[in-house]
């Protein structure tokens, strides 16, 4: 006890109830807040207190006491300190009896944790509204609820020296490829951080490779049913205790554009709305650039009534279009960036001093033009179509509007390659990010560049692992 | 680790460098996007006139504002050079539609002097379409149509059908192949009841580098049917039983090819459609089939006879505007071979037969 | 024996396909002087045969051990000797990026003339092509894929916008004028095929069927330039002498609809492919200085010849050369020296010591 005390520094939360059974002194160990004091009354402290306790030694006594008094279902004989710390830290009880060089941990957690609801970034039309939620136990029921399957496996660490944040691979025994899976445990083994407080710290560990890329390998999500459609994939997903985001490797380029929603709408229309989502990459990735491009270096290539409306709008104007494009951008991200951090109540107002600052009196004053708020508003709203992708799109528009400004369409062209090439040297665990679209495997198109129909896409399930120019197994 | 920043650093300062080229671009407001261009010569001067977008007077209407320029120079290089003196704006011709070439300067210099420019120039189009004027090329330019506004360049342009193939495109590949010889389409300006209308008046035709001739009313009629150039002007027919019969060419299909004699012999094909849209409605025939053959023979007639007429004065003036050299030459190189140097002067030679086939379409049966 | 990257036989041909395709983008009187290019349709089949009878020796040298591209088996067969024929091999890989970089140039300068610094603009290009060879054959392998795609669309875009244009009477008889400019035609096509002497380095690391990818590639990439000949003649008759790179122009008259002015998708799929020659001849030749100097070299000298490059790119009048007569034969002579006579020496050799090693064993 002397050690606990000790090592928590009298810590507030930290509270040991020492009771005296047939002469043996007990102690039954919790931080507050993090049990639930009924059960530990009633399941603990209240049975030792009634019972007669048989035996000799204060091991038999121990042991006794564990296995015929305490009503605790998860109990786990806990022999070193470090252990210890672990489970009284995670919310389980311990409790000790002196003479013994063991403990038993008891699962009478009772923390507080926010109840299962709609995951806010991930909504969906037609589905479940379930979302993940901070607690990796209960992700785990709601992933195990939905895939009743011996095969589905999870498989618990710990990470960070200091925090512990239990970390949970979760996958399919009979699909997952034995090569990713070792390879993701070797990468996180390298995990060397004090604190995991979140699952994009674990990000850049499980990136494989190491190059600089804008574009993620490792994807996100905060649906159990998306996590589900992943691992029968042969894919694995990594739960972070405290995080409401599980993460899922390997990730490929293609995935960014497909959605749950579109396996539960009508296949043509599941088409369409993919065949949107990749105007709406190229559109908010290359419209301003191109827009500025065009205007500034290629006036030839616009229709006369279009380039005259341009022309008459940047004639009103002080700034060159590339300037002006550019100003309005980091308008509109900081706008965004303060829509996110400030207060709900006060969205309204940041809407309203948006609308007015840059949509009526910048243009008004004449310090904007028309078509440039509205490439603006356009590429907004084509970013929004593809969330996860708007990191690399919102720095990748401002490198295009600049290579657009100084370079023109050329230049646009000769940097659209090289980020081509860079999304292309990409591998996630062994497997080409740009698969399958390069290297090409024509039966993958019917989740690419079509979203067939159900009798089709249960044809054959392919797995992560058997896509072109892997070189897993 | 040293070498990498020092190539970065090589890098950046070569980057740097060469950024100083950027400062050329301009915006595209200080800019003169050129709509359309008028060429002339005065007083051994180039006279060019301009017709640019205008973003400093933006109109509410929904054509764009324009203004015109006059820029003078010693030769045609001069005077473009000369726009971005007096203007201080960098001229885009991408977006030009028409040149208009008065009668003097093709008639006098010879397009040599000036068109190359528009064939090598980087913003020149191929397809941009090409006029002669007889009076000043500026006027068609300045014009102000009904609701007092410039008529546009764009107006111009839509005046002359693509299917004249009036554009530099053609109108240069005639002039290299030395074979046929180069038209511009002749827009003319009319006074109506007061009000200056521009139209489509006929052809110019060139002999080598040279306007030689213009063509118009029932030669022009002729001309644009032999170039499959519809809705041109009215036919009128007239005949005893028929009365006087106005109609339009709707469809002109020609099918031209020659037969190796003595010398060549051409055999031109008309395959017309035409819209009948005024005629008399006491003609005295069994049923409207008679009618329309009736139409279709003296239209046939009238129209063989036409185009066998214009094609007799082209080749007695040994001008081939119709390819008929380039049909021999397809046909029977052979033989051209033997006369490809002097093309022109066999012309003469040649023998031709106009066959026409008329598919007649009433439309209007008013009495005149 | 070294790891090799390992792509399929498919982005082999894509990528020698591409790098093939933008220099019959700019093909006109700048590239090939006066000669008369509705003759050349006559030089497609015969360069699309002779290409086949330049590719054999290659190949058969490929097919005795499917392992060893052409410096192996130089390496291999005479030894320290052999150096001089590698560096052959990279210099003439060099050449193709300075010629590459020439024809940009002078594209740029003549067709665009944009109101840029085109030395800049050379820079970047050669900057970001360092940066796609540096990334490795792989990633190029994988990138060509999305450019063929674009390619293709676009090429097939332009042919149907320029179709409906063709006028046959534009089709004048064949060799009216002899036959010099088919002979120049074809000297033309062999010479700009640089593509044969990268498949004696990229041959044994494609997985799958090499002969059915060489037929389909020289079938497609010759079809291709037939059609581009007839399109241009037929489009724009004898107007396409007065233009120094014709296949801009056409795009740029050509129409589909209401989509006019199709030379901006011309230059957008022409850029790329421009970017992804100059990084494959890049990385065949630091293929070739791995070979003579090993594995540490081979990026660094990346590095080298971008900066080699861009020296050269300093000085535009360099790029002049491209205008004289003596570029397409020396590339031509190169050319024939390199995927002929070399391989055929090698398979001689290998076939001499082959059979000395089984008297011996007999």
């Amino acid at each position: 006890m002397q050690k606990f005390k000790a090592e928590f520094d009298n810590s507030a939360d930290l509270c040991i109830k020492y009771i005296n059974v047939e002469n043996i002194s007990c102690a039954v160990i919790t931080l507050a807040g993090m049990v639930n004091k009924d059960t530990v009354a009633i399941s603990v402290v209240n049975p030792i207190i009634d019972a007669s306790v048989k035996g000799e030694t204060p091991l038999e006594k121990f042991n006794y006491i564990k296995d015929y008094i305490i009503s605790a279902v998860d109990q786990t004989q806990v022999c070193t300190y470090e252990d210890a710390f672990n489970m009284i830290m995670s919310g389980f009880a311990l409790f000790a009896v002196d003479g013994c060089d063991s403990m038993v941990s008891l699962g009478v957690q009772g923390f507080p944790i926010r109840a299962v609801s709609e995951p806010s970034s991930e909504l969906m039309q037609r589905g479940s509204r379930e979302g993940l939620v901070e607690s990796v136990n209960i992700n785990m029921t709601l992933i195990r609820k939905r895939l009743k399957s011996p095969k589905l496996k999870f498989e618990v660490i710990n990470l960070g020296k200091t925090s512990q944040t239990a970390v949970c691979l979760c996958y399919m025994t009979n699909k997952v490829s034995k090569d990713i899976l070792e390879k993701i445990k070797e990468n996180l083994s390298k995990v060397n951080l004090d604190m995991v407080i979140e699952a994009g710290y674990l990000v850049p560990y499980l990136e494989d490779g190491g190059d600089f890329s804008l574009f993620s390998s490792v994807g996100m999500t905060e649906r159990p049913d998306t996590i589900c459609g992943k691992i029968s994939e042969g894919r694995v997903a990594i739960l972070i205790d405290g995080t409401p985001n599980a993460l899922i490797v390997p990730y490929l380029f293609v995935e960014y554009f497909q959605h749950l929603d579109d396996y539960s709408m009508h296949t043509y229309f599941a088409t369409f709305t993919r065949w949107l989502k990749y105007l709406a990459f190229f559109m908010s990735t290359l419209l301003p650039g191109l827009y500025v491009g065009i205007s500034t270096f290629n006036p030839e290539i616009l229709p006369g009534p279009i380039l005259n409306k341009i022309a008459l709008a940047v004639s009103t104007t002080p700034f060159s279009l590339m300037t002006e494009t550019i100003f309005i951008h980091l308008i509109y991200e900081i706008m965004r960036e303060a829509g996110l951090r400030i207060p709900r109540p006060l969205g309204h107002a940041v809407s309203i001093v948006g609308a007015l600052v840059i949509g009526e009196t910048a243009v008004s004053s004449g310090l904007i033009g028309g078509p440039t708020l509205m490439v603006v508003a356009l590429t907004a709203i084509s970013s929004y179509v593809i969330p996860n992708l708007y990191e690399p799109i919102s720095i990748l528009k401002f490198i295009f509007i600049i290579v657009g400004g100084l370079l023109g369409i050329w230049g646009i062209m000769i940097i659209f390659t090289a980020v081509l090439v860079n999304i292309s040297s990409k591998k996630s665990y062994g497997i080409p990010f740009t698969s399958p679209i390069a290297p090409f495997k024509f039966f993958a198109m019917r989740d690419i560049l079509t979203r067939c129909g159900w009798s089709f896409l249960s044809k054959k399930n392919i797995k992560v692992q058997d896509l072109p120019g892997s070189e897993v197994k | 680790m040293k070498i990498k920043k020092s190539v970065f650093l090589l890098l950046f300062a070569i980057i740097l460098l060469s950024l100083s080229g950027c400062s050329e671009n301009s915006q595209l407001h200080q800019k003169l996007v050129i709509q359309g261009i008028g060429i002339e010569s005065i007083e051994n001067e180039y006279v060019l006139t301009v017709q640019a977008l205008d973003f400093k007077n933006p109109s509410k209407e929904d054509k764009p504002s324009t203004k015109i320029l006059e820029i003078r120079g010693n030769s045609l290089l001069n005077a473009l050079e000369n726009i971005s003196k007096q203007t201080s704006l960098t001229p885009v011709y991408s977006q030009n539609m028409i040149i208009i070439l008065s009668e003097s300067i093709v008639k006098n210099s010879g397009v040599n002097n000036f068109i190359d420019f528009f064939i090598r120039h980087f913003e020149a189009r191929p397809k941009v379409k090409i006029c002669v004027v007889k009076d000043r090329a500026s006027e068609y330019l300045k014009i102000k149509s009904e609701d007092n506004k410039v008529l546009t360049a764009k107006d111009i342009h839509d005046l002359i059908p693509s299917s004249l193939n009036s554009d530099v495109l053609h109108f240069v590949s005639n002039l290299k192949s030395g074979l046929s010889n180069s038209y511009l389409s002749w827009i003319n300006i009319e006074d109506k009841n007061g009000l200056k209308q521009v139209h489509l008046k006929g052809v110019g035709i060139l002999l080598g580098n040279n306007l030689v001739k213009f063509i118009e009313k029932d030669e022009a009629l002729a001309f644009m049917v032999l170039k499959s150039v519809p809705n041109f002007g009215t036919f009128v027919v007239e005949n005893k039983n028929l009365g006087k019969i106005m109609c339009l060419l709707e469809k002109s299909e020609v099918k031209t090819n020659v037969n190796l004699e003595e010398t060549p012999k051409y055999k031109i094909n008309l395959n017309l459609r035409i819209s009948v849209f005024s005629m008399s409605d006491k003609l005295e025939f069994d049923s409207e089939e008679e009618i329309k053959n009736r139409i279709g023979e003296e239209f046939s007639k009238k129209i063989t006879a036409l185009c066998s007429e214009v094609i007799g004065n082209f080749l007695e003036q040994g001008i081939d505007v119709f390819d008929f050299g380039k049909i021999l030459k397809n046909s029977y190189p052979k033989y051209f071979k033997k006369i490809d140097g002097d093309w022109k002067s066999h012309l003469k030679n040649c023998k031709y037969e106009v066959v026409s086939k008329v598919n007649v379409i009433i439309t209007g049966k008013e009495p005149i | 024996m070294e790891k090799r990257p390992c792509i399929s036989t498919g982005q082999i041909f894509s990528m020698l396909f591409i790098s093939k395709i933008v220099i019959s983008m700019t093909y006109g009187s700048l590239l090939i002087g006066d000669s008369d290019i509705w003759d050349h349709l006559v030089s497609v089949p015969i360069s699309f045969l002779l290409t086949f009878l330049i590719v054999w020796p290659i190949y058969k040298l490929f097919s005795m051990d499917k392992k060893m591209n052409i410096m192996d088996n130089i390496y291999n067969l005479i030894g320290k000797w052999g150096m001089a024929l590698i560096f052959a091999y990279i210099i003439y890989y060099l050449v193709i990026c300075f010629h590459t970089l020439a024809v940009f140039n002078n594209f740029i300068s003549n067709a665009v003339n944009p109101p840029i610094s085109i030395t800049f603009l050379t820079f970047i290009l050669i900057i970001c092509s360092c940066y796609g060879a540096y990334k490795g054959l792989e990633a190029l392998a994988r990138t060509s894929s999305f450019i063929l795609i674009s390619t293709v669309f676009s090429v097939v875009f332009l042919g149907v916008s320029l179709f409906s244009g063709v006028e046959v009477i534009n089709f004048t008889p064949l060799m009216y004028n002899g036959s010099e400019s088919v002979k120049e035609g074809v000297i033309y096509m062999i010479s700009q095929s640089p593509c044969i002497v990268a498949l004696a380095v990229l041959l044994p690391m494609g997985k799958g069927n090499k002969k059915r990818g060489i037929i389909i590639w020289n079938f497609l990439v010759y079809l291709l330039f037939a059609m581009i000949i007839v399109l241009i003649i037929g489009s724009m008759g004898d107007f396409v002498y007065t233009q120094l790179f014709p296949v801009y122009t056409a795009a740029g008259i050509g129409k589909f609809g209401s989509f006019r002015h199709l030379d901006s998708l011309y230059l957008g799929v022409w850029i790329s492919g421009i970017f992804l020659k100059l990084s494959l001849f890049f990385i065949l030749a630091s293929e070739g200085i791995k070979k003579v100097f090993g594995e540490k070299v081979k990026k660094i000298s990346i590095v080298v010849f971008g900066v080699m490059m861009a020296s050269v790119s300093c000085f535009p009048g360099f790029f002049g050369i491209l205008k004289t007569s003596v570029t397409t034969w020396v590339l031509f002579y190169f050319l024939i020296f390199l995927s002929l006579v070399v391989p055929s020496v090698l398979i001689f050799i290998k076939f001499f010591k082959l059979k000395r090693r089984n008297n011996i064993e007999d």
